[in-house]
């Protein structure tokens, strides 16, 4: 009987094994799309639902009143209770109403643009991935590679869409590269994260004048992003002698670790380079 | 309580967790796995095939949350997972200890194997930020974590074992 046991657990830890190998090896073909998409379809309003109810652990100053002995003071402790669940509701929608006007205030300096508000409801579970999950999703007229911002800069760039939800990359992944331009000396080079929360401006020539505390832009080179969206300050520069570039480490006006509202521009195509990059090949003699 | 109706309760409400509210809670750079460890402790605790598919639903639940290779946590946690199954519960009970150095060996295994993917995916790390700043915060932080899970594990284990009768 134990034997039989031991010999189909195998069996089964053998085929689970099998089954992972293969969803990893399909990676984002047909079957294992599906299958993740309809896994996030019916997470995402519990997600919603969690995120919400913990909203307040955000927030500083929002824990209730410990539990009264006296039936006098039980009463009153109800009462302080009641007024600071009123004081943190307000608070909130306080905090969101300035979230909005920024977003408010960003939307109308760059008019060009069609802005879809959505709400940060989870991250990513990988230390090691930069990834943030917003509730809207194809529904909502979201598609891949759509720019995402807050009030203070660049957040990411869309990368999955569901019909409900959707997965940011951020720009501190070291996966992202942002074209970006020095506001005050025109100098390009490439952002791209360097762990978590951090970000180094690279591929700047060496003789090109960078300060700390000089403001990014985005550039638009390459058409993944638009232009002049802000992207971060200065903080250090790094410039050897002996090499070809210099590099600065960038601070972002954005605290990532508590993004909670994002704008997704809807109406930017990002432009295909690939085929004029392509290298020419000579035409046979 | 079964194991399965027990593992659809607690493994997507380890998920949302994970995702929604861990990141959000003071010190971010300390993010325990939570999911490995309630996973881990299940079949540190358990010998049997619901730990296996426990950690196959959890991977997948995680692989969801994630915007990395689909498949990637499902495979680190399922072989770390295996491992630990198939050393078997009799033998982790022997020293208080064990389970412990399993957590430290199973953290470090789950850790190296969804970092190997990424970077055979094609993803950039840091390999020394991410031994410094990840693995070894998660070693220490999903072992604390562990000495609540595995004694709470191997009670709810026992109070569902049937008893084994020999004839």
């Amino acid at each position: 009987m134990r034997r039989f046991s031991f010999l189909g657990r195998f069996s089964l830890g053998v085929l689970l094994l099998a089954v992972a190998v293969l969803l990893l090896a399909l990676g984002q073909r047909a079957g294992a799309d599906a299958l993740r998409a309809a896994l996030t379809r019916v997470l995402t309003p519990l997600q919603q639902l969690v995120a919400q109810q913990t909203r307040p652990l955000r927030q500083p100053g929002s824990s209730g009143a410990p539990a009264p002995v006296l039936t006098q003071v039980a009463e009153l402790q109800a009462r302080v209770s009641s007024l600071q669940g009123e004081v943190t509701r307000l608070r909130e929608s306080e905090s969101q109403r300035l979230l909005l006007a920024q977003l408010l205030k960003l939307a109308r300096a760059n008019p060009e643009y069609r802005y879809l508000a959505a709400q940060v409801i989870g991250r990513d579970v990988s230390p090691y991935l930069q990834y943030v999950l917003v509730d809207r999703g194809r529904s909502d007229g979201l598609l891949p590679d759509m720019p995402v911002l807050a009030a203070d800069g660049l957040v990411g760039i869309v990368t999955e869409v569901t019909a409900s939800a959707a997965k940011v990359l951020l720009i501190t992944d070291p996966t992202l590269v942002v074209n970006v331009r020095v506001q005050r000396s025109r100098v390009e080079g490439q952002l791209r994260g360097s762990g978590p929360g951090s970000l180094r401006l690279d591929f700047v020539p060496l003789q090109a004048e960078l300060a700390a505390g000089d403001q990014l832009v985005t550039s638009g080179v390459g058409g993944k992003f638009p232009p002049n969206l802000q992207a971060g300050t200065i903080t250090s520069v790094r410039r050897r002698d002996y090499d070809v570039f210099q590099e600065a480490d960038v601070q972002s006006a954005i605290n990532f670790a508590n993004l909670e509202l994002v704008l997704i521009i809807t109406n930017f195509t990002p432009l295909d380079l690939a085929p004029l990059l392509a290298t020419p090949v000579p035409a046979p003699p | 309580m079964t194991p399965l109706l027990l593992g659809i309760g607690l493994l997507p409400l380890a998920a949302l967790l994970q995702s929604s509210v861990l990141p959000h809670l003071p010190f971010p750079a300390l993010r325990p796995d939570l999911m490995l460890v309630i996973v881990l402790a299940w079949n540190l605790a358990r010998s049997h095939s619901d730990g296996l598919l426990w950690a196959f639903a959890g991977g997948l639940l995680l692989d969801t949350f994630s915007g990395g290779p689909f498949g990637a946590m499902l495979l680190a946690l399922f072989v770390v997972s295996l491992a630990a199954n198939f050393i078997g519960a009799p033998l982790w009970n022997v020293n208080p200890l064990l389970p412990l150095l399993g957590t430290v060996a199973g953290v470090v295994m789950y850790h190296a194997i969804y970092a190997g993917v990424l970077v055979l995916w094609g993803w950039h790390l840091d390999w020394r930020t991410a031994a410094t700043g990840v693995v070894l915060p998660a070693v220490l932080l999903d072992t604390a974590l562990m000495l609540l899970a595995y004694p709470l594990a191997r009670r709810i284990a026992r109070s569902i074992a049937l008893p084994q009768v020999s004839l």
